[in-house]
């Protein structure tokens, strides 16, 4: 048994059959079949080297024409392995024999050859072969195993994948009643796959470190997603020690969800407190609703734009929005426009694509979105178009000038006014609102007020942009403190102008999903939280577990302090105090 | 009708500059399927069924190699001169070097 320790990105325990994809997104699956299945073993082998053998014909028919017949001809060559007779046969004994799976035993037969390519190292025909002979194997491991373009092919059992590393747009597939638990060997706590993870809420550890070649296909490993632990070949009282904690989590949340569901989040003095949940996908906001949220208070967009070379369509976006609407039922959703740029990630042959100095301080979001008008208004329209659905607000991102919020607004009059003259049906008078997550916004929040009808504090970029700091620069990374007395006051500030102008305001940063900030932002007079739609039990039992009067005397002594750390200790202090078996923040 | 019963001979390898590589190799293949009986190359300690395109090529014989060439079957004649001439041709219309 070997405990390998990562970074936990999702919490949960699970324990099952690994499920390796490899660097070259092959898969290698169980290592062997009952007995009795190595007569269908044989016949997929079979299949799979017949069309194998045609897909390789298609190809050199159809390359011939555009590379010329003597290229063709080299790729034809390869086909004819698939009806090599002795190639064939020792495939077959393996499966015979061995009992092996019929993907492994070509993987055998095929690392074999290559094998002997190697140990003939002085002979240049050997050394052209290699990469011949592997390409053989991925075509056989293909047809055998389907389609490998995106995410997993056939398969039945949960499993849990372990990977080299998984790309945003792997994990967004994965469906999570098969995929049950990830670990990876590289990947950090803030990169897109933990994010997608976490969303998709499946238990994550990511860079382990090389672990991939110590197991098989099959093997039963434990992902414990709490400690950032991945156990291989578990032993028998771990496995017992794991097998018990995971039922006992699966009761807890099971119970904690029951009840939670139902009961509002009212604070001990009668003061109610809208908790609502951010989303990315439209299959989130089922969770949000398992979850008792009060709605949607952040719709991230992006994943529409992530890893495509297209633009989406307009239809791609409304089918997305006016999916998530419909969930979520007369309760609230709120939209935010696209906020690409930064560290979210633009494939370099995305026309999006623009390379600049200093991405934080350039061409972002509403920026963008301002200089790509037709795109801008794409999404606009599908927004307007979902809202008919339901309870739809718009929201604008990174914000910084006034001007730019008027020109948002008459781009989105612009909008209104196209679907009006097209007859295409859309609610009037959306609510429209702004983030503050620049620190200008901040400052200026009495005057902004006055032209949304609601606020919406995205705490991780105002952190980010009053500290100076960028949270994934390791070496600056401790700057980065959601405690700094600096962005305390801004949010007082944002919040006192608010409630001045009579307008709605929510925090929808991590902060908000923290129960010791929790206790403060409410206390400054927050009255809407949304966080990731995990956290919402538990931020309704601090609501419900506290006075608002109370809070707000925390939110003031806790002003008046003057570092980061000194504001962490009194929270958590407090969070001690008014909840005693909270999950503190780590 | 093979009059000859076990053919037995010697063939030098011609194929410049790569020798016995994947195109002759399954052309050679290709042919030796489409006859009854065995078919084999040896080189040296090391014997190659000649219908495996796979055991051919891992030959790795080079030009100028010597290989000996056994056949038995009742059409084995027939092919005898093409399979040759596979193995021999001097025109080898070469792939791109250093492989794919």
């Amino acid at each position: 048994m070997e405990i390998r320790r990562g970074i936990a990105v999702s919490p949960g325990i699970v324990i099952g059959p690994a499920l390796i994809l490899d660097n070259e997104g092959v898969l290698i699956r169980a290592r062997t079949v009952p007995p009795t299945q190595i007569d269908n073993e044989i016949v997929r082998l079979k299949v799979a080297l017949a069309e194998a053998a045609q897909a390789s014909k298609d190809r050199q028919k159809s390359l011939s024409a555009k590379l010329g017949p003597e290229v063709a001809e080299i790729l034809g060559a390869q086909g004819g392995f698939f009806d090599d007779p002795v190639f064939v046969h020792s495939i077959e004994s393996l499966i015979r024999s061995k009992f092996y799976s019929a993907e492994y035993a070509v993987s055998r037969t095929i690392r074999a050859l290559v094998k002997r390519l190697e140990s003939a190292a002085d002979s240049p025909l050997a050394i052209r072969y290699r990469s011949d002979f592997l390409d053989l194997e991925r075509q056989l491991l293909g047809m055998l195993l389907g389609n490998l373009e995106q995410g997993l092919p056939q398969v039945d059992e949960p499993v849990i994948v372990l990977a080299n590393d998984l790309t945003p747009s792997e994990t967004a597939h994965f469906d999570p009643k098969i995929v049950q638990a990830i670990a990876t060997e590289s990947g950090g706590a803030t990169s897109h796959t933990a994010i997608l993870a976490g969303a998709l809420e499946i238990p994550a550890v990511v860079g382990v470190g090389k672990f991939l070649s110590d197991i098989s296909g099959g093997d039963t490993v434990i992902v414990d997603g709490h400690q950032g632990w991945l156990i291989l070949d578990p032993d028998e009282a771990t496995l017992a020690r794991y097998t018990e904690l995971a039922q006992r989590e699966r009761t807890a949340s099971g119970t904690f969800l029951a009840v939670a569901k139902y009961v509002p989040a009212i604070t001990k003095d009668g003061v109610q407190i809208g908790l609502y949940g951010n989303i990315e996908f439209p299959p989130e906001a089922r969770h949000c609703l398992d979850r008792g949220a009060d709605g949607v208070g952040l719709y991230r967009t992006e994943f529409l734009y992530v890893n495509k070379t297209t633009d989406p369509t307009e239809e791609e976006h409304y089918q997305a929005y006016a999916a998530v609407v419909k969930d979520m039922g007369d309760r609230p959703v709120v939209i935010r426009t696209l906020d690409i740029g930064g560290d979210k990630f633009t494939p370099a042959n995305s026309p999006l694509y623009h390379p600049e100095k200093n991405p934080f301080l350039g061409l972002r979001s509403v920026r963008f979105c301002l200089k790509n008008q037709p795109l801008f208004k794409t999404q606009l329209r599908a927004i307007l178009r979902a809202s008919i659905h339901g309870n739809v607000s718009i929201m604008f991102p990174m914000v910084s000038t006034v001007m730019e919020l008027r020109q948002c607004k008459s781009i989105l009059r612009e909008a209104e006014e196209d679907l009006e003259e097209a007859g295409i049906p859309y609610k009037k008078g959306i609510r429209i609102g702004t983030m503050i997550e620049v620190p200008s916004a901040a400052i200026l929040a009495d005057v902004l007020a006055k032209q949304v009808d609601f606020f919406s504090i995205g705490t991780n970029d105002l952190v980010q942009y009053t500290l100076a700091a960028d949270r994934n620069n390791e070496v600056v990374a401790e700057l980065y403190n959601a405690s700094d007395p600096s962005v305390l006051r801004l949010i007082q500030m944002v919040s006192n102008a608010a409630q001045k102008a009579g307008i709605e305001v929510n925090v929808c940063g991590e902060m908000s999903g923290e129960p010791m900030f929790a206790v403060l932002l409410i206390g400054l007079g927050i009255r809407q939280l949304s966080a990731t739609p995990r956290k919402i039990p538990e931020l309704k039992r601090v609501v419900q577990s506290l006075s608002a009067a109370d809070a707000a005397s925390v939110a003031d002594d806790a002003m008046r302090l003057e570092t980061a750390r000194e504001v962490t200790s009194y929270l958590r202090k407090q969070l001690r105090r008014i909840m005693p078996d909270a999950n503190e923040a780590p | 009708m093979n009059t000859m019963g076990l053919i037995r001979q010697s063939v030098v390898v011609g194929n410049l500059p790569m020798g016995l590589h994947m195109r002759p190799a399954m052309a050679f293949a290709k042919l030796a399927r489409t006859v009854q009986g065995t078919i084999s190359l040896t080189h040296g300690e090391k014997k190659a069924d000649g219908r495996s395109p796979m055991e051919l090529l891992m030959l790795f014989a080079p030009p100028g190699t010597e290989l000996i060439l056994e056949m038995d079957g009742d059409d084995a004649d027939c092919i005898l001169q093409s399979l040759i001439d596979i193995l021999t041709a001097v025109d080898g219309a070469d792939e791109s070097p250093a492989g794919s």
